[in-house]
């Protein structure tokens, strides 16, 4: 499964293109620690250059992580930064970066392992990609989801020099490719720690919603669903973690959909405590807006109110085959 | 209340649209902006519950949801017990 084609560039992308891969094509020459260098030098300048980004980390950490003082959340976000934008520079040399795959549980190998393919919930810690870099090492079967400008034709490249097969987030259809991929045993990886429309959960005490592809795709394509993810332990050397967090394909019900992915984002709270430094806090996570919606809003209806109605649906839900259509007036009086 | 009446309500309460002028033609998948991810689960899951059927992973696709007819003519098949000729 490839990229579709690139669109035509204009003057302006050329050049950020062209400029990109001076650079990196500049850095790939250096060695890991060189470029590490470049990162963490680079990363105080990103910060002084966007304040309100960086303001948004230290209110982010501030609000999430309270134990954590003035001095510490400056630390962390300084690092975080660092991490960042080391994650993005390796993004260019998958090929060249060393990564230690361990298991949580024996299942998590077993799945992985056994080729039938899985959802695997990812999260935006230490470089982006490695979580899909470590699933096509082991599997030779990844697929992931890209958000790079179609316009960036080096971006696609980037996926298909090691081997992962790529859809692009806005191309149409994106979710039945990733479906197709899911039920022909590929393992996908879906960052799901991010801001999304889809489910509402709480995460570190707080509302908000959170893209639910990974859960999904578990639950249309019939899959089990796995965590992965990763952290920086040396220059180009990440670690990447599987766990299982379901071994069987999750039901089709509301109400379990929104359960897995509270648990999901309890244990996300626990990976993030474990290591602030490496989570991209600098995104917009919690909003405004996602205070619990009322009932009878618009757009799908799957939200925690429902979930309610939907477990009432399962105890009161009619033997499986047997026919549920109501009668009209009519039809009962005839 | 036939299996077309019962699927335009199933759309309407799912996505939370007006589905009283669809017919058998109108196009779902690309025209519907509430038909996405989240509102194609939705949907499966409600129309699981509703017709008490399982649509089957390899059913899940775009050309079920391409147009009410597609999905009504899949509807008709599995609950006649013809799943396998509409696939």
């Amino acid at each position: 499964m490839g990229l579709s084609a690139a669109p035509r560039q204009g003057y302006g992308e050329r050049l950020v293109e062209r400029g990109i891969e001076l650079l990196t094509g500049g850095l790939a020459r250096l060695p890991m620690g060189w470029r590490r260098g470049f990162a963490h030098g680079l990363a105080p300048w990103l910060l002084r250059l966007s304040p309100r980004t960086h303001r948004r980390t230290l209110a982010n950490l501030a609000e999430a992580l309270p134990g954590l003082d003035c001095g510490a959340r400056a630390r962390v976000a300084r690092q975080v930064s660092q991490h960042i934008c080391q994650g993005v520079l390796d993004g260019f040399w998958l090929e060249q970066l060393q990564l230690d795959i361990e298991y949580g549980d024996a299942q998590a190998r077993e799945i992985l392992l056994a080729g039938g393919g899985a959802s695997v919930a990812t999260l935006h810690m230490g470089c982006y990609e490695v979580v899909a870099l470590a699933l096509q090492r082991l599997t030779g079967r990844c697929t992931t989801l890209s958000n790079i400008p179609p316009w960036l034709s080096r971006g696609e490249r980037l996926y298909q020099r090691v081997g992962i097969a790529c859809v692009r987030k806005k191309q149409t259809g994106a979710f039945f490719k990733l479906l197709e991929a899911a039920r022909g045993g590929q393992y996908i990886a879906l960052h799901a720690d991010h801001h999304g429309r889809d489910l509402p959960v709480r995460f570190f005490g707080r509302a908000t919603r959170a893209p639910a592809g990974a859960l999904l795709l578990s639950a249309l394509a019939r899959k089990p669903l796995l965590l992965g993810y990763a952290w920086q332990e040396a220059p180009g050397h990440y670690r990447v973690r599987f766990e299982t967090l379901e071994a069987t394909p999750l039901r089709r019900h509301n109400a379990e959909l929104c359960a897995a992915l509270q648990r999901l984002y309890t244990r996300f709270e626990q990976v993030i405590q474990e290591r602030p430094a490496h989570w991209d806090w600098s995104y917009k996570r919690w909003r405004e807006e996602d205070e619990p919606r009322p009932a009878g809003s618009s757009g799908p209806q799957l939200g925690l109110e429902q979930a309610g109605v939907g477990l009432d649906q399962v105890h009161g839900q009619a033997a499986a085959g047997a026919m549920v259509f109501q009668a009209t007036p009519d039809q009962r009086a005839a | 209340m036939n299996i077309s009446q019962v699927l335009r309500e199933v759309l309407a309460e799912t996505l939370a649209i007006d589905t009283t002028h669809f017919r058998a033609e109108t196009p779902l998948l690309g025209a519907l902006p509430e038909l996405d991810s989240m509102g194609i689960t939705a949907l499966v899951i409600a129309l699981e519950q509703r017709f008490a059927i399982e649509i089957q992973p390899e059913d899940v696709g775009a050309r079920l949801l391409a147009s009410l007819g597609n999905l009504e003519n899949y509807l008709c098949a599995r609950l006649s017990g013809w799943g396998a000729r509409w696939a």
